[in-house]
């Protein structure tokens, strides 16, 4: 793709064929970032999702200029950013530690960007104000940052990014730092403070329910490369292979091959489907979360026999944990209704379930 | 209630583990100190020892005041102070000046290369010191290891006069002393934290600003640390001005030790120890409110 084509792109920021690579201690190589292409556009709230070392926190360094990519080009509006170092790009982080000034007031530290920066002291002071605010730590600007819980730390962190009003928000695991209670809150106001400021964010991340609560699009990682970049409905409901579907949300994926609306599995399971859109012989993955299993038998339904190995209490819900005929894992769904019988593990259920809900999708090398 | 039951409990244990040191370095630094003191203000006896009488004057031969006693103002000795302090100082600078970047060099060396390094550094601990200072006599002599290599050169026609100077002085000063700067400003390079480099520069500094805004501020106290532990010997150290600044270049701690063990006037001795001690306290505690000063500014102005 020549330059032209790339500022023609709608993207506000686009990654092209970005390769990195390390050498490991042993002397062999990795690479996290293997040809990947990404296109963030304006005002959308990016997920970079996947597990560990699958190379998204080094994407995100890329883009803030923390590392220089081996191959490929980084283009801000259409402009290269190779040769820009980090404290020339319009981009501001949140970093996974915080990495707060320990010498400096959260007052100090929020305007660390703007006193660089060279911005009059009244402004600074209003914006600061402002983005103080803006994270609901008005009056908190002359504590120290060690002062803080982990929570208003995680605060002032965003502050001081935002404050500067960026092109794109880097968040790098944010929350992992927090508690559950807190994460969770934390990631319905990450969502809505970004449509109050109308700044792009990059949000990386290894929590999938992270990921689904927040996002307008994921880009899902493994291994320096995606495997599919989708909105959150997209990618839970039509996983395009077996990584994806098992790694977000849980699931059952079974391989078999296609005929005539139903899949034969390995197992010798006989599985309903309602695609047609396979021809016949196609090897298959079958996708079976467990919403899609019903204790309850609906008529017309097929059903498939699941022998229970435990059952575990949530509250609203009941987490039934079984195994298929021939001996694969399986989860399913029940919501809990007072008075109910007791489900005893060991006893063998037929589970109902909808052909036209199960996912199909072309089978992956196992 | 039970918060002030466990204050008390701490305070208890605090008094109590500060309780050996405080009597050791009561016996073994306050009153040797204290007996300095006594001395300092006593006439020296004829033949060594002294007489028991108060007697000023011994200030006044070093400060000009109070005259009397037969004593008489010198500035000789305020000249030595003088140097003394200067050449302290400098050695404060340049060991800093080599220090600062060398410290951040060894906290970004991985794995055994960092300990062979620091080894390295604390090699000078493990011999004599008088050993390592005569080494440089060697390097420096007419006809040591510089001149000779300058000379075969051909960028001197004659041996430059290295040794005997202020200039040799200050070089054993640094090369002695060096140890005790590198290692508290190491600790404190090695502990920064270098997300807060990379926030810093995310946030828009350029590499100078984060310098001043962020990496000084924060490795300051090792600096101050460093400073003031190689400050002190540095003003009181007799050896190497003894060894490479020959009879033209002396130290205050030369002439205490002469006044101890060559004139045997122990109260003048006494007097010259006192003196240097004010100087150096007055100096350390100025120096430590000015960089806490310093400190809160930089807090304050962000």
């Amino acid at each position: 793709m020549t330059t032209e084509e790339v500022a023609a792109d709608q993207g506000l920021v686009r990654v092209e064929a970005a390769v990195k690579r390390f050498r490991t201690p042993e002397g062999g190589w990795v690479t996290p970032l293997d040809r990947v292409s990404l296109s963030i556009r304006d005002n959308e709230f990016l997920t970079l999702l996947g597990p560990s070392g699958c190379g998204k926190t080094t994407l995100l360094k890329a883009i803030a200029g923390f590392e220089d990519l081996d191959d490929g080009e980084i283009y801000l509006d259409g402009q290269p950013l190779s040769g820009t170092p980090a404290y020339r790009r319009p981009f501001n982080t949140v970093f996974q530690s915080y990495a707060l000034f320990p010498h400096l007031t959260v007052g100090d530290n929020v305007g660390y960007g703007l006193d660089v920066a060279g911005v009059a002291r009244e402004e600074r002071d209003s914006r600061v104000g402002e983005a103080l605010r803006l994270v609901s730590l008005e009056g908190l600007d002359r504590r120290m940052p060690r002062q803080l819980s982990g929570g208003q730390q995680q605060r002032v962190a965003l502050a001081r990014a935002l404050v500067n009003r960026p092109r794109v928000l880097l968040l790098d695991e944010p929350l992992s730092a927090l508690d559950r209670k807190l994460r969770q809150a934390m990631q319905i106001e990450l969502k809505s403070l970004q449509h109050t400021v109308g700044i792009t964010f990059l949000f990386v991340t290894h929590d999938q329910e992270e990921a689904l609560t927040m996002s307008d699009r994921i880009a899902v990682m493994d291994q320096g490369q995606f495997l599919q970049i989708g909105s959150p409905a997209e990618i839970y409901d039509a996983p395009t292979n077996r990584f994806v579907a098992s790694f977000i949300g849980s699931s059952t994926v079974l391989t078999g091959s296609y005929r005539g609306g139903r899949v034969r599995t390995a197992g010798g399971l006989d599985i309903a489907v309602g695609t047609r859109a396979f021809p016949e012989g196609e090897a298959v993955d079958v996708v079976v979360r467990p919403e899609h299993l019903a204790i309850a038998a609906v008529a017309g339904r097929p059903t498939l026999p699941v022998t229970l190995d435990n059952v575990v209490f949530v509250g609203s819900d009941l987490h039934l944990h079984g195994r298929l005929a021939d001996g694969t894992a399986i989860s399913a769904l029940h919501r809990h209704a007072r008075g109910e019988g007791e489900l005893t593990p060991g006893t063998t259920l037929q589970l109902s379930y909808d052909p036209a809900a199960l996912h199909v999708m072309k089978g992956s090398k196992p | 209630m039970s918060a002030g039951v466990v204050g008390r409990g701490r305070r208890t244990a605090v008094i109590g583990l500060l309780a050996p040191v405080t009597v050791l370095l009561g016996i073994f630094f306050l009153i040797p100190l204290g007996i300095m003191l006594v001395y300092s203000f006593l006439e020296p006896g004829l033949y060594g020892g002294v007489v028991w009488s108060f007697f000023p004057w011994n200030y006044g031969r070093v400060i000009g005041w109070p005259i009397g006693g037969g004593e008489e103002f010198d500035p000789i000795y305020l000249t030595i102070f003088w140097r003394s302090l200067k050449l302290a100082l400098s050695t404060v600078v340049v060991s800093l000046v080599i220090c600062y970047p060398v410290a951040f060099w060894i906290a970004r060396l991985k794995g055994w290369r960092k300990n062979a390094v620091l080894f390295a550094a604390t090699l000078p601990f493990f011999s004599n010191v008088l050993v390592l200072i005569y080494a440089w006599l060697l390097i420096l002599r007419p006809t040591g290891f510089v001149n000779t290599l300058l000379v075969a050169a051909g960028l001197i026609d004659q041996p430059l006069n290295l040794i005997f100077s202020e200039f040799s002085v200050l070089v054993g000063l640094v090369f002695f002393l060096v140890p005790f700067m590198l290692l508290p400003i190491y600790a404190n390079v090695e502990r920064l934290d270098w997300a807060l480099v990379q926030a810093s520069a995310d946030l828009g500094a350029t590499p100078i600003q984060t310098f001043r805004r962020v990496i000084l501020p924060l490795t300051l106290p090792g600096i101050v640390g460093g400073s003031i532990i190689v400050f002190i010997p540095a003003l009181g150290n007799f050896v190497v001005a003894q060894l490479l600044g020959g009879a033209k270049v002396q130290m205050v701690g030369n002439l205490i030790e002469q006044q101890f063990l060559k004139a045997r006037n122990w109260p003048f001795g006494a007097t010259l120890a006192m003196l240097m001690m004010v100087v150096v306290l007055a100096l350390v505690l100025v120096y430590v409110t000015r960089t806490a000063e310093r400190n809160d500014a930089a807090k304050a102005v962000g």
